[in-house]
């Protein structure tokens, strides 16, 4: 059974191999923003070559081939998985306190460990020893090489619940500890080859981690609309399925808001203006649902969705009066004029519906509003 | 020996959460919940594959009761078999979804497993496939192929039409959709290798896993640069390949179009959103019928206006454009409120790479708004 345990470890790290490739070629500017695409690509070519090593340093390990100065994959593949930790590091910065991620002191100090890591390894005998006859054994401090890495996932823990807990909004509390849940994969896989070293654990764990955050990503960027960076339609559609399932249980009000006369504004002040004032109604929304957490989006050309639990509402048309006054403030403050005008309907929903009827309902009643106006 | 165990456990257990993940992730698309449920079965096949697959090394070690073993083996037999099936079923509707509406298609395409599933269950008494030794484990016998051959061609098939329909495909999004569906075929092909060499390695689930991942990232992809509503190129495609266009915009000229719906607001206040919905929809099927005649790239700017790219040998007249599409909206159409509907054109002959694509946009536009006062001035 030796024979099939390298075949195996072989085996997981080549499948490992292939979907880090396939996710590496995947990542690209559409899927995120910059500096968080910068910090995924470095990070998952880092696995790449860890993996790489990982392999090298087994093969050679068990002497499947010979190699002179084989011990060196050994002494890299220590130092990616430092600098694999720190990626992440930079990585859950970025995403948690863009602001903090760029400034110098926390550029430079955040990559000491890994230089730290680099001198103990290369230079004294401490994680690895290497015998006269060009052999590597492990060192008596050969644990140390968790430790660094360990530290890094302490301090993604720390700032991440220290960001979680300043926010008030839901949703973003959410995001926060969903990226503690993927901190958690490459943690175990540490903790499991801590007890037993030659399980290859940590590659998969890491990848798995690694294919979460990429479908958030991905997700992230399906789901929003380009221009105003709402929710899109596909996302709303998705939403809604799932949330009129579960009416009776929790009911919800659902406002649509319609731009009067959007195609006015867009002939006579041009398609700039045009994407101006629907960025500042999806303010206007973001503004007036601040304290509710409600689910908002863009529904289609000028029209948005805002979807309220019915039990933190008072009053429906609350909203109303408070979004017309955001967005005439929102107006003002970019110095447009303020003749335009939104036109709200909405719907208590304390039943399951057909996705297609609730949004005819909701329609309806927007447009008795319209023809009021008129 | 311990080490073996728990490296297999260990490809069944990360296989089954990068399964997991995907499975979180598949989402939910207008239009296209067949194709998504298919994808999830085919998941979830999977995953009860690699369940039976860990309690089959398990018990085969003595790990747990024996009876296990047996339990084990038949599930993970009829497991991979819907797998396989299910990938059949998902290739097909990637490629020709008409077949599936078809009388008796489940009926007919799965008729060979019905009958493979009857020969695996009668095998525990008869012992035509496999039999049980003296300690209660499994013993193979050499019939035991006819799975092996049932499960290879049927991905051969799909892994063939996709094969050729890559070789038929004009863009490279298509090319990539259908190339992707032709690595099924790895799945026999390199597991069947292994397999036959040594029964104790657990090839089959990274294999599948890696297929799958290629295949749901490919599909993710194709989200982020499709339109929900119309399944159209979105406004983020349209800005990346305009940008690869205008680069040699000096050596392959070509002409953009913008094109809006007269009085499609009118539409909406009158007849409701779904009504518009559909004009959009018919309108989208009718523009991609002109991209595969003329070669030509067509996206969704966003509203009722839509974007065209099209090269200098492939363009005839604004009219004429206008009216092509206008045919096929007819044809298309079966609603007698849009019978009526008409739609302007504002062209703009781009043979520089100055320009940005907002002013493309603008030049097009105003072009077209010419055309509009023109048709307002007829009414």
């Amino acid at each position: 059974m030796v024979h099939q345990y390298y075949i195996e470890y072989v085996l997981i790290n080549i499948m490992c191999l292939v979907i880090s490739i396939i996710i590496a070629s995947r990542v690209n500017s559409d899927v995120g923003n910059d500096l968080e695409v910068y910090w995924y690509h470095f990070i998952i070519s880092m696995v790449i070559l860890f993996i790489m090593t990982d392999v090298t340093s087994f093969i050679l390990k068990h002497q499947v081939i010979h190699l002179i100065n084989g011990f060196i994959f050994k002494y890299i593949r220590c130092i990616i998985s430092v600098i694999i930790a720190y990626g992440w590091f930079r990585f859950t910065l970025v995403k948690v306190n863009r602001k903090l991620a760029e400034t110098t002191i926390i550029k430079y100090t955040s990559f000491i460990p890994v230089i730290i890591t680099a001198i103990i390894v290369c230079c004294t005998d401490a994680i690895y020893k290497l015998t006269t006859d060009n052999h590597v054994i492990h060192g008596d401090y050969y644990r140390l090489q968790w430790v660094i890495p360990g530290m890094y996932f302490l301090m993604i823990v720390i700032t991440v619940i220290e960001a979680a807990r300043k926010t008030k909004s839901l949703t973003k509390k959410k995001e926060y500890y969903s990226l503690l849940l993927i901190g958690l994969g490459p943690s175990s896989g540490a903790i499991v080859s801590f007890f037993m070293d030659s399980l290859p654990v940590v590659v998969p764990a890491t990848l798995a981690s690694m294919l979460m955050i990429f479908m958030n990503l991905q997700d992230g960027r399906i789901h929003t609309d380009v221009l105003t960076s709402l929710y899109n339609r596909r996302a709303t559609d998705e939403y809604l399925i799932e949330r009129l399932a579960k009416a009776k249980m929790k009911p919800f009000i659902i406002y649509m808001i319609d731009v009067d006369n959007f195609k006015n504004i867009n002939d006579t002040l041009g398609h700039k203006n045009g994407d101006l004032v629907l960025q500042i109604v999806a303010e206007a929304m973001r503004f007036t649902t601040k304290h509710y957490d409600g689910f908002i989006a863009r529904w289609g050309g000028d029209e948005f969705i805002i979807v309220l639990d019915e039990e933190k509402v008072d009053q429906a048309e609350n909203i109303i009066n408070l979004m017309n006054y955001f967005f005439k403030y929102y107006l003002f403050q970019h110095h447009l004029s303020e003749d335009f005008s939104l036109s709200i309907g909405y719907k208590k929903c304390q039943q399951e519906l057909k996705l297609a009827e609730l949004y005819h309902q909701v329609d309806q009643e927007m447009y008795q509003q319209k023809e009021a106006k008129k | 020996m311990i080490h073996y165990i728990l490296s297999y456990l260990i490809v069944d257990i990360s296989c089954g959460l990068f399964a997991l993940i995907l499975l979180n992730h598949v989402g939910y698309d207008y239009g296209n919940t067949y194709s998504i449920r298919t994808f999830k079965l085919m998941l979830m096949f999977f995953i009860g594959y690699l369940v039976c697959d860990a309690v089959w090394v398990l018990s085969q070690f003595h790990y747990l009761p024996v009876i296990l073993n047996r339990i084990s083996v038949i599930g993970a037999m009829i497991t991979i078999c819907l797998f396989i099936y299910s990938c059949f079923i998902y290739g097909t509707i990637q490629m020709d979804l008409q077949y599936i509406g078809v009388f008796n298609f489940h009926f007919l395409t799965s008729f060979s497993y019905n009958v493979l599933f009857v020969f695996i269950l009668t095998s525990v008494k008869t012992g035509w496939l496999f039999s049980f030794d003296e300690h209660g484990l499994v013993n193979f016998h050499y019939s035991f192929i006819i799975i092996f051959i049932v499960n290879c061609s049927y991905l051969l098939i799909i892994s063939a039409k996709a094969a050729f329909r890559a070789y038929k495909a004009k863009n490279d999004d298509d090319r990539r959709t259908y190339l992707s569906l032709t690595s099924f075929m790895l799945i026999p092909v390199l597991s069947g290798y292994f397999y036959f060499k040594d029964q104790y390695l657990p090839i089959q689930p990274p294999i599948i896993i890696c297929i799958l991942t290629l295949i749901f990232t490919l599909r993710q992809d194709h989200r982020i640069y499709s339109d929900a509503l119309t399944k159209l190129n979105n406004r983020r495609k349209l800005r990346k390949y305009c940008d690869e266009r205008l680069e040699d915009a000096q050596y392959k000229p070509f002409y953009f179009c913008m094109i809006d719906i007269d009085d499609f607001k009118s539409i909406n206040d009158t007849y409701g959103h779904h009504i518009g919905d559909e004009a959009l929809k018919i309108l989208s099927l009718a523009l991609s019928q002109l991209s595969r005649n003329k070669h030509c790239f067509v996206a969704r700017w966003g509203g009722d206006e839509f974007a065209i790219i099209i090269d200098k040998q492939f363009f005839t007249s604004p009219q004429h454009i206008c009216e092509e599409i206008q045919q096929t909206f007819y044809k298309e159409n079966t609603n007698p409120v849009l019978k009526d509907l008409t739609i302007s054109l504002g062209t703009y002959y781009v043979n520089n790479n100055q320009l940005t694509l907002e002013e493309l946009y603008k030049s097009s536009d105003h072009n077209m708004y010419i055309q509009k006062r023109a048709y307002h001035n007829k009414k």
